[in-house]
């Protein structure tokens, strides 16, 4: 039987592994946060023990763009005996929405750069160049 | 499980890890974890902050999973290669904590506040009513930096409001599945690291 300090270090680990994309913990805590779910909530949409969700977050996190991608989806499953059509829902959830959060954010660097490149032109001619940062007319005399 | 059978158990695990096999890091974790912080502890001797010695051997651990073909089995045993991985890794959280501390102003802030000796950081009135706003200002970025963790000022919160419920801590810490016991180890834990970090920004917490 697993000691409970143990979980205590494979907590502390997944935790650390939340940051690398290439551990399933990277996954799950996207995915939560997306959800908004609670960790027994995720346990439980897996369809397994909230001590199972620990063993999984160190698991490699399968990528769907390899061959391998369904054969490695079922051997974690089979496993760790999760809902597999849910573990690649998960997946796929959270790539769909990164890649939202890419175009978005894609989208809003555009006006960002142009208001950058204003500032600049703005700096460097001492506020005598074409593009005048309109606060600067706003600003109450010292 | 006895030496040999260790052997080869870890060697089967390095080769699924080298072949890809997705559950092989779990594995790993689960069998060799709580052994390389055993022998990372008794490597690195008292007086190390509890938790860095977890993110060093974790992240030695990771390290290890994700890239195995660093590791050559000929060479040493695998706990052995980690260990001194972790320790490495350690030396160097310790030497960035310390470069991190040398760059910070003292907390004058503090210091000065409390003219009764005790040298305590409570934010609470007593300190945060009689500073500037700017002095506030600066009071609260440190402690921001000093706890970055979201989850570590949440705890710290808890300890400011003289929350003495464990299972309020075992709901920002997660654990609160786990036996009433190991809940109280564990958030022990947290509060003596949160209370070190304090400790080291200035002062000490409820005379603690």
């Amino acid at each position: 039987m697993e000691s409970k300090s143990n979980s205590f270090l494979l907590q502390h680990a997944a935790r650390r592994a939340a940051q690398d994309r290439f551990f399933f913990s990277n996954s799950l805590v996207e995915f939560r946060n997306v959800r908004g779910m609670a960790e027994d909530q995720l346990a439980e949409f897996l369809g397994c023990r909230p001590i199972v969700l620990l063993k999984l977050a160190l698991c490699r996190r399968p990528d769907p763009e390899s061959p391998n991608f369904r054969s490695d989806m079922e051997r974690i499953a089979s496993v760790f005996k999760i809902r597999p059509e849910r573990l690649v829902q998960l997946i796929r959830e959270v790539d769909t929405m990164k890649a939202l959060t890419k175009i978005s954010q894609a989208k809003q660097r555009v006006p960002e750069g142009l208001l950058a490149a204003a500032r600049d032109v703005d700096e460097d001619d001492s506020g005598h160049g074409d593009i005048v940062n309109p606060s600067e007319n706003e600003k109450e005399p010292e | 499980m006895r030496d040999t059978e260790r052997e080869e158990y870890v060697r089967q695990l390095h080769s699924r890890l080298l072949q890809q096999d997705p559950v092989a890091p779990s594995e790993f974790a689960e069998t060799f974890l709580n052994e390389l912080v055993r022998r990372l502890r008794a490597k690195a001797s008292s007086g190390y902050d509890e938790t860095l010695l977890l993110d060093a051997a974790s992240d030695a651990l990771l390290d290890y999973v994700k890239h195995p073909s660093k590791f050559d089995p000929s060479k040493s045993a695998i706990l052995t290669y980690l260990t001194m991985a972790a320790y490495g890794d350690l030396l160097n959280m310790i030497a960035k904590e310390q470069r991190r501390q040398r760059r910070e102003v003292p907390l004058q802030v503090v210091e000065e506040t409390l003219s009764d000796g005790n040298n305590t950081i409570e934010l609470e009135n007593r300190v945060l009513g009689g500073i500037t706003g700017t002095e506030r200002d600066e009071l609260l970025r440190r402690v921001a930096e000093t706890f970055p963790d979201e989850r570590d000022r949440k705890l710290l919160n808890l300890m400011m409001d003289g929350e003495r419920k464990t299972v309020e801590y075992s709901n920002i810490l997660g654990i609160q599945t786990l036996a009433l016991d190991e809940q109280r180890k564990i958030v022990k834990r947290h509060k003596d690291r949160i209370t070190k970090r304090l400790q080291r920004l200035g002062g000490k917490i409820n005379g603690k």
